[in-house]
């Protein structure tokens, strides 16, 4: 390619650099002569390209072209965007249908349910479980904390603050749940120590308030929000399973193809955990620790639960499940 | 196909072309991790700032609430908001001159960064060092840590074209020398890029350095053409370069250059 023809087409190539400029990321921002023009100036600099390879044409010339190419390709083949119909069958129809039928689901459910019920069971039956598995000092601070009724102020400290507990709950536990599909990564090994570590804390620490004397206080707070936080920590280690399984079954596929693919699988989870735990940390700052009677808050928890469980049921229907992996 | 070891990826698009783009190695992404952190914290200021500013001293415990809540969706959001909505590139990797594309060369969707991003809490360089994110990078093709892996994307290097067209420079002695060579230059490509790259490189040295650095080649291109022995390898290599690629002298097109080619 020569300086005659590089000068020939150079308008061409001014022209093509424009058009992309002026899109930036965006097809709409250009009008229908410059949509037309795009893709027939697109076809022309392939072509250039091409020739400016095949006949040695001068390196910057090439490098010039190259990156040209790269941006009009981009703007000419760039991911789909948000289509608003498809994104309410995901949510509504598909994404409950997976959760519903996702053996990670049931896995860290079982999982989560078997040691929580289990070590409940321990240290609601002897002593000094409680204080193996926790230690003294946490107990020592649990029994502190649910000392006084849920909702009194509180003279030692500086009284109750919901919206500082709920800012609080909110980043602590998502933060926890997000970190614990991450770790899925590890062949799915993360998430589920991390699941088993809270299901055995959590259960102690119900074990041992039930047997002691500030069962009630414990009980009223907790009540309401524990439906939502705890269907979300177990959906994020369910989603973290998931992407963690891609690596160990890889379904005929590259082992780093069948990750991509359960990663993508694995959001819908990611997507309902912490929405869950947002709502779990709301409930939990502004529900759980007020002085709304007892019954109030457990009507709470059984709504919450029945949002959880319609949800689900949404992907009951055969249609939901209709093009979707096993 | 086969890909050789280097640090570009290649994408075949549908009217083949190859592209290339170079990827980014650790040190870069590091940089630019670093500038987002402090990114981050600026934001996290300015909202500090914000919330006293609107709740004042009496709604201290809702001011922390609030702020809480911010740092939450400042620390997970930032990279999923940067990198999905501002086309991959996060304040720092626009800086460095750095963005992620997916694994096609396309544009990364939400959904690739939500995965990548949360997954950096594991891999980053803010737990163990980032070594989980480093030995990934090394033996992975395109430097990808497990985040990029699992949402099949990677960082590249971005190549803007400076607009320079490559223009030689004719003498009487170098257009003598062309015309001694015959019509047509046989040679691998290879030459041709080598040529290629002199010629458009030469004008950076001084013309001792560059007889020195054309000598071994314009030897044997001397042999093969039957130039004078004493030519200038400089003359040579340029003269070769011209015919093979068909250069002319632009004495008649001077006039045609496009107005906007600047």
């Amino acid at each position: 390619m020569n300086s005659e023809q590089i000068l020939k087409r150079n308008s061409d190539w001014l022209e093509l650099e424009q058009i992309v400029d002026r899109a930036g990321r965006f097809f709409y921002r250009l009008n229908a002569d410059e949509t037309l023009r795009l893709g027939a100036l697109h076809r022309a600099v392939c072509l250039d390209l091409l020739q400016a390879i095949e006949r040695d044409a001068p390196r910057e010339t090439v490098e010039r072209l190259r990156a040209l190419v790269g941006r009009s390709h981009n703007l000419l083949y760039r991911a789909r965007g948000l289509d608003r119909r498809a994104w309410g069958a995901m949510v509504f129809r598909h994404a409950p249908a997976r959760l519903l039928h996702d053996p990670a689901v049931k896995i860290a459910a079982a999982f989560f349910l078997g040691a929580m019920a289990v070590t409940a069971l321990l240290a609601a039956g002897r002593e000094k479980v409680a204080a193996t598995i926790i230690g003294q000092p946490m107990i020592e601070e649990l029994d502190r904390m649910y000392a006084q009724p849920i909702g009194r102020l509180d003279s030692s400290t500086m009284g109750r603050n919901d919206s500082l507990m709920a800012g609080f709950y909110l980043q602590h536990n998502t933060s926890i749940g997000l970190r614990c599909f991450a770790w899925g990564i590890v062949f799915g090994v993360g998430s589920l120590s991390e699941l088993l570590t809270n299901a055995i804390v959590l259960g102690t620490v119900m074990g041992h308030m039930a047997r002691g004397p500030y069962a009630a206080n414990f009980f009223t707070f907790v009540t309401a929000h524990s439906a939502f936080e705890l269907t979300a920590i177990m959906l994020s280690a369910a989603a973290g399973l998931r992407m963690g399984w891609g690596l160990v079954d890889t379904q005929g596929e590259g082992r780093l193809d069948s990750l991509k693919r359960e990663a993508k699988n694995a959001l819908p989870a990611l997507g309902a955990a912490v929405l869950l735990f947002i709502l779990a940390a709301f409930v939990e700052g502004f529900v759980s620790a007020s002085t709304l009677p007892y019954a109030a808050k457990a009507a709470v928890g059984m709504i919450s639960l029945g949002l959880i469980a319609s949800y689900l049921a949404l992907g009951r229907s055969p249609s939901a499940a209709a093009g979707d992996a096993p | 196909m086969h890909e050789p070891l280097d640090t570009s990826a290649r994408i075949v698009t549908p009217e083949r072309i190859v592209l290339e783009f170079p990827i980014a190695g650790p040190a870069r992404r590091l940089c630019a991790y670093l500038l987002d952190q402090l990114a981050m914290l600026g934001f996290m200021l300015t909202a500090a700032f914000a919330i006293v500013i609107m709740t004042g001293s009496a709604g201290l415990g809702a001011g922390t609430g609030l702020l809480l809540a911010g740092y939450f969706a400042i620390v997970w959001g930032y990279g999923i908001v940067c990198e999905g909505f501002l086309n991959g590139q996060t304040l720092g990797k626009r800086a460095l001159g750095l963005r992620v594309l997916s694994e096609q060369g396309a544009p990364i969707t939400v959904a690739q960064a939500v995965l990548r991003n949360v997954i950096g809490t594991v891999d980053g360089p803010a737990s163990f060092l980032g070594l989980l994110g480093l030995s990934s990078m090394t033996v992975s093709r395109r430097f990808q840590r497990l985040g990029d892996l699992a949402a099949g994307t990677m960082v590249v290097v971005e190549g803007r074209g400076d607009g320079r067209i490559f223009r030689p420079q004719f003498d009487r002695a170098l257009e003598r020398m062309i015309e001694r060579l015959p019509e047509r230059i046989e040679g691998s490509s290879r030459l041709g890029q080598v040529l290629a790259d002199y010629a458009a490189e030469r004008d950076r040295f001084l013309p001792p350095r560059r007889r020195e650095m054309a000598a071994p080649l314009a030897e044997k291109l001397i042999a093969r053409y039957h130039l004078p022995p004493d030519s200038d390898p400089d003359a040579v290599l340029r003269a070769v370069y011209l015919r093979s690629s068909g250069f002319k002298p632009e004495r008649s097109n001077r006039a045609r250059t496009p107005s906007g080619a600047a």
